[in-house]
């Protein structure tokens, strides 16, 4: 049991990290409170770290988790988790997943999609499919893919990749709760009302703690089911997600006050950011459904 | 990163489960820990332990250890706390008090004290909170005043536990009269014996031991009964309410009680119970959850690194997986929740003692919170 990052762990992150760095933070996060994508550090990613190459799951969440948190507008994360399981797609351009609904985020902007069900996922080429962008408020680009009679590039394995995309987006959660609560402690800090900062009272800081351990278990939950695999460990991650996901956006808006409504202050990217990963997640009695189901692996106890 | 555990870590807790299970009689498994906390069956099941090399494995050898992984300390706590905690009051002499004695203590503390609780020989109590200084511990009053070589205590402690039984307090008092908050606090070893000491019980509604009211009057102890420097008791203290904290795995328990309800939930046909899929899923997850930041706050401690926030956050995860798995327990239950010895019975009681015992909740949040924001002030 360790906790910390292994050498090549951190040597992968600071890599990410230098990309968004030389882009600019600041600029990438400009472009996300806009709804858009940033192509070209999408690209950058996309040269720096080639999904195709066999990095673990355990280190495509780590990723995730970390471009969420730093607020860039890319596929780069969902890129990662595909890359797993084709090993015969080679990911040259931006790649999504479609949902049940033919929703996909970045469905405009991306070459690649993953469409289907459980029973057989396919991954085709996007300039052969129908994409109609839809309004939406939820700062993340989304379109309506009609991929009947796409041009199919490839398949991937439903179990493996179900998983792995499940738990992308679990990461994403969590890199994005962590940045929304820095982001609500900064105001809090910094917002003096009554003649005091708002940080200075008990009520607030209580409930911006009460997110703290929800965002801080699922960052752990999902980097534990990256690492064991357990159908049960990736179920308990998902579920859990999806509850803080639930729970931190109603808090972090109420405590932004009229702020969390404008879009110059930034505080709403957090906010419908994971609301819109909630959804992504599945039907809340989906995930439900599966943790029940889920196994206790062989010779675990205590819920693990 | 790696959350695996070791082909040894796997074996002591296999090894550990068996002697549970061979050793622990089965109506252990629906009693509160803590129900039995001072009895001869958990002095001669912590002896047991002990003779097997499994009762302070992860201590240091020179200590009576067995320089194991320190992370045999979670696991026997998860095994042990799960059966009902059959160690008794013992698990709090392996958690935090060896700990402290063999980090901060004399030669002399090491060879009159160690020896004992090692091989689960002693019972021990703590002197902390008093009428005045709960949740707001380091506003203690007790007073330890200088007297030559010794020093003469005096005060009320409050909410003690196991003092009925026990041979040694360890008691904090004030050292240093003008001081306010965490300076100026002492530590000292006391013998129950020690004239000037008195334990009165508090009758407790929760079925577990009683609560005592203990009061010190003119008690004399010599300064060889100090733990560690004078007027620096509060590091010691720090470190103690950490291992405290998280010392008694509570999720542990709560996750079994949830297997045991999704058990009673095939057999009843709970399944059709509107809400109680989400309600069995969130109360699963919760215990997972606060499970994973115990061992966050254990990983900082191995790597020797602070672990105020994270033993924090852990705190808050598991009050809140008991909380949940009690309300669960006890909606199914219904009416039978009313009985003792029913889960919802027994899950109730332990829920409402995981958010004061060890410090209340409501500190942790004010920990957190000082990390995130800052002062209050």
């Amino acid at each position: 049991m360790d906790f910390d990052l292994s050498d090549d762990q951190a040597a992968l992150l600071a890599r990410i990290d230098g990309v968004v760095v030389h882009r600019d933070v600041e600029h990438a996060f400009e472009i996300s409170k806009n709804g858009g994508y940033d192509a070209e550090l999408d690209a950058r990613l996309y040269a720096t770290m080639d999904p195709a190459q066999p990095f673990n799951l355990l280190d495509r969440v780590l990723v995730a988790d970390r471009l969420a948190e730093l607020g860039t507008a890319t596929t780069h994360a969902i890129g990662l988790a595909l890359g797993i399981s084709a090993p015969d797609v080679m990911i040259s351009a931006a790649v999504t997943v479609v949902g049940p609904t033919g929703l996909a985020r970045f469905g405009a902007q991306a070459g690649l999609a993953v469409v289907g069900s459980k029973d057989e996922l396919r991954v085709v080429d996007l300039k052969t499919a129908k994409v109609e962008p839809v309004r939406t408020g939820f700062v993340y680009p989304y379109a309506r893919v009609d991929a009947d009679g796409a041009r199919t590039v490839g398949h991937v394995d439903a179990e493996v990749w179900g998983g792995a995309i499940l738990l992308v987006r679990c990461a994403e959660v969590a890199g994005i709760a962590g940045a929304t609560i820095a982001r609500t402690a900064d105001h809090l800090k910094s917002r003096v009302q009554f003649g005091r900062p708002l940080a200075t009272l008990q009520a607030l800081r209580h409930r911006l703690s009460e997110l703290a351990v929800s965002a801080e278990a699922t960052r752990w939950l999902v980097r534990e089911a990256a690492y064991t695999g357990t159908p049960r460990a990736v179920a308990v991650a998902a579920q859990y997600a999806q509850q803080t996901a639930a729970a931190i956006v109603p808090e972090v808006v109420q405590i932004g006050g009229a702020r969390s409504f404008a879009h110059e202050f930034g505080q709403h990217v957090g906010a419908f950011r994971l609301e819109a990963l909630r959804l992504e997640l599945g039907r809340p009695d989906a995930l439900t459904a599966a943790l029940n189901a889920a196994p206790m692996p062989s010779g675990a106890h205590n819920g693990r | 990163m790696e959350f695996g555990w070791t082909e040894a870590e796997l074996a002591f807790r296999a090894e550990l489960r068996e002697f549970i299970a061979e050793a622990v009689p089965p109506e252990w498994a629906t009693l509160i820990p803590g129900e039995h906390a001072d009895t001869s069956f958990t002095r001669g099941f912590s002896h047991s332990l002990a003779e097997r090399g499994m009762f302070v494995s992860h201590w240091p050898a020179e200590y009576g250890g067995a320089g194991a992984s320190p992370w045999q300390f979670i696991i026997s706590g998860e095994e042990l706390w799960a059966a009902g905690e059959p160690r008794g009051s013992q698990y709090m002499n392996v958690n935090w008090i060896g700990p402290a004695i063999f980090s901060s203590g004399t030669p002399e503390q090491k060879r009159e004290h160690l020896k004992r609780i090692a091989t689960g020989d002693v019972t021990w109590c703590q002197g902390f909170s008093e009428p005045g200084a709960g949740t707001d511990l380091a506003a203690l009053n007790t007073s330890a005043v200088r007297d030559g070589e010794d020093y003469i205590i005096n005060g009320e402690k409050i909410w003690t536990s196991y003092a009925q039984v026990a041979e040694y307090c360890f008691i904090l008092a004030r050292t240093d009269p003008d001081s306010v908050g965490t300076k100026g606090i002492s530590i000292f070893l006391v013998p129950t014996s020690t004239p000037g000491y008195k334990a009165e019980v508090i009758p407790s509604v929760l079925d577990i031991h009683e609560y005592n009211r203990l009061t010190f009057t003119d008690m004399r102890v010599p300064s060889a009964w100090r733990l560690g420097p004078e007027n620096e008791g509060w590091d010691v203290i720090r470190r103690a309410l950490a291992h405290e904290r998280i010392g008694g795995p509570r999720y542990a328990r709560a996750a079994l009680v949830c297997e045991r309800i999704a058990a009673q939930a095939d057999e009843n046909g709970w399944w059709q119970i509107d809400g109680f899929a989400t309600r069995l899923a969130s109360a699963r997850s919760a215990c997972a959850a606060a499970r994973i930041l115990v061992y966050q706050a254990l990983g900082d401690r191995v790597k020797g690194r602070p672990d105020d926030l994270s033993v924090s956050l852990s705190r808050v995860a598991i009050v809140r997986c008991e909380r949940l798995v009690a309300e669960l327990a006890l909606d199914l239950d219904g009416e039978e929740a009313l009985v003792v010895g029913s889960v919802g019975h027994g899950q109730i009681k332990t829920s409402m003692i995981a958010g004061l015992g060890g410090g209340s909740a409501e500190v942790q949040l004010n920990q957190i919170s000082r990390i995130l924001l800052g002062s209050a002030r």
